[in-house]
């Protein structure tokens, strides 16, 4: 059953089984699975059907730290979330991302990878993927001890309101609002259980909602947003025991490393190769650094901007030019359409220092934005470095062709200038093994608060060097199934 | 006001030095930057060499005719 919360005005006196917070990927996949087993479950989606601005602009924040264009734009703000702009792309948590690295500031992540494989079927079927899907392709000619390939799937992308539509409106265990912004949450006098939860619509009407158990599901900035803003009890916000609520913003960096020239004569490029480097586990420990996927691609033809047919026909008379080609590289620092660039997927490690705060500003419906400091610190910038140089001395000894790297990666001179993320924001909530290295325990259920859990990726420990819609899909599988195990 | 206009022969002054300064624009880059890089900073590395950025086996330095491919 749906309900509009702008036009509804009936409140509901039922005490649901469940109620979750974000109607996108983690809570979609998690409202069909508990209705499956009877649960009765009140599924709360902040925006309508539809996307409208009422809604987006409750996404607009402030930003400190690096330049980071995604706080808004990243994701969008209606029934199916962000999977309404998703490309499809899925990709598996790699084992290394579950062994411990002690060279990151912090702990990695407190369960075992069979904990997700165990999920890999189930997940599969929701996002369309089928049994040999994500199997690493073979590249011939790739013998290295340091770089490997690695699985990666690309699907039509399964866009959650549209696939789940029937079951969302016609199943008896779902009761979906829509226009349903939660602004509070209320906890009992020994602040370890949820009582209550504020639900407000776009008029600012409120509405309480209970439920035995309850689970956030808005995305990482969001969730963040939400426990940080219920302060009414505890000045620090709910589940904050730690100071680590909105802190480990983490992002996957995607850089420019460089670009390259092929070997024709190399057999890896007689078919139409979408080349992918990916390092060893003994290459990362041996160097201390974090994943990526390392792509290589082809410079886009497209221009932006105001001046972007200007920018075009300048960009074509030097680019034809044999003359005049390198010069406009060297000059404008860019690539010519159609040049060899190699781009990155690559980790970010878990800091403290990257964070989301509110700011004193107030949405309309009187909560405070977030600010965004998103930071970087010299783990990060080893491992783009490292990763970059060794790619290139492998493309080279494996004769795949040769590699020109930017200036930052050979240059003490230059820094690496992450200005741009994949729109994979994630840990702001993380899983640890204790209380105070993060927010939630290995069950996804935040310390200390009995009938509290969070999905999504904000309870990423690490960030690895893949997509995260499929480890989101694997983790919210496996929470719904620890909630039907628990009562 | 009218705009002004470039004559054909001023045009072709213009291209030509530009087209002479870009001759020189490889050269100058490299030896600008051939202290930062002309080696890999990690000099363990013998097999490899940089050359304006480009990552080069030594062996491709010794290729007759200039080009690797």
């Amino acid at each position: 059953m749906i309900i509009n919360l702008n036009k509804e005005h009936k409140q509901s006196t039922s005490l649901y089984d469940v109620c979750i917070c974000g109607a996108g990927v983690a809570g979609i996949t998690i409202a069909i699975e508990l209705s499956k087993y009877g649960k009765k479950v009140a599924l709360f989606e902040g925006g309508g059907e539809e996307y409208s601005e009422d809604s987006q602009s409750i996404y607009t924040g402030k930003n400190t730290g690096l330049a980071y264009g995604g706080i808004s734009y990243c994701r969008l703000r209606y029934l199916g979330g962000t999977s309404n702009h998703w490309t499809g792309r899925n990709m598996i948590l790699q084992p290394i991302d579950f062994e411990e690295r002690d060279f990151f500031p912090l702990p990695g992540w407190p369960i075992k990878k069979e904990e997700l494989d165990k999920q890999q079927k189930n997940a599969f079927d929701v996002l369309g993927l089928h049994e040999n899907s994500l199997d690493a392709p073979e590249i011939k000619g790739l013998s290295s001890s340091s770089m490997k390939s690695v699985g990666h799937g690309s699907t039509p992308p399964v866009r959650f309101a549209k696939k789940y539509n029937n079951e969302l409106l016609n199943s008896k265990n779902i009761d979906l609002y829509i226009n349903a912004n939660l602004t509070d949450i209320k906890l009992n006098d020994s602040f370890n259980h949820v009582s209550q939860l504020t639900i407000k619509n776009f008029n600012n009407r409120t509405y309480k909602f209970s439920g035995n158990n309850i689970i956030l599901a808005m995305g990482a900035i969001e969730n963040a947003r939400v426990l940080l803003n219920s302060d009414s009890q505890l000045p620090k916000g709910v589940g904050n025991h730690s100071d680590f609520v909105g802190r480990c913003f983490m992002e996957h960096f995607q850089l420019i490393l460089g670009s390259y020239t092929v070997n024709p004569e190399n057999p890896i490029w007689l078919k139409d190769t979408k080349l992918e480097f990916f390092p060893t586990d003994k290459f990362v420990m041996e160097n201390k650094i974090g994943t990526s996927v390392i792509s290589f691609g082809k410079a886009s033809s497209e221009s932006y901007g105001r001046l972007k047919v200007i920018k075009k026909a300048l960009r074509e008379g030097f680019c034809n030019s044999d003359s005049l080609r390198d010069m406009y590289r060297s000059m404008f620092n860019t690539n010519c359409p159609g040049d060899g660039i190699i781009t990155t997927l690559c980790e970010q490690s878990p800091n403290r220092d990257s964070r989301i705060t509110l700011s004193k500003e107030k949405d309309s419906l009187g909560q405070r934005r977030i600010s965004l400091h998103w930071t970087v610190n010299e783990l990060d910038k080893h491992t783009v470095v490292t990763l970059a140089k060794e790619t290139a001395k492998e493309f080279a000894r494996l004769d795949f062709g040769r590699v020109k790297l930017k200036d930052y990666i050979l240059s003490d001179k230059k820094d690496v200038e992450f200005n741009q993320g994949h729109c994979h924001q994630m840990g702001t909530t993380r899983m640890s093994k204790l209380p105070e290295n993060g927010v939630v325990d290995i069950n996804s259920k935040v310390f200390g608060i009995d009938n509290l859990f969070i999905a999504g990726s904000s309870v990423f420990s690490t960030s690895g060097g893949v997509n995260p819609t499929l480890s989101i899909v694997q983790l919210s599988l496996r929470l719904a199934e620890h909630i039907v195990g628990e009562k | 006001m009218k705009a002004k206009t470039i004559n054909r022969r001023n045009f072709l002054k213009i291209t030509t030095a530009c087209c002479v300064i870009a001759q020189y624009f490889p050269a100058v880059a490299l030896s600008k930057n051939s202290g930062d890089n002309f080696k890999l900073q990690d000099v363990s590395d013998s097999d490899y060499v940089v050359v304006n950025g480009w990552v080069l086996l030594k062996s491709d330095l010794t290729a007759e005719n200039g080009k690797l491919f």
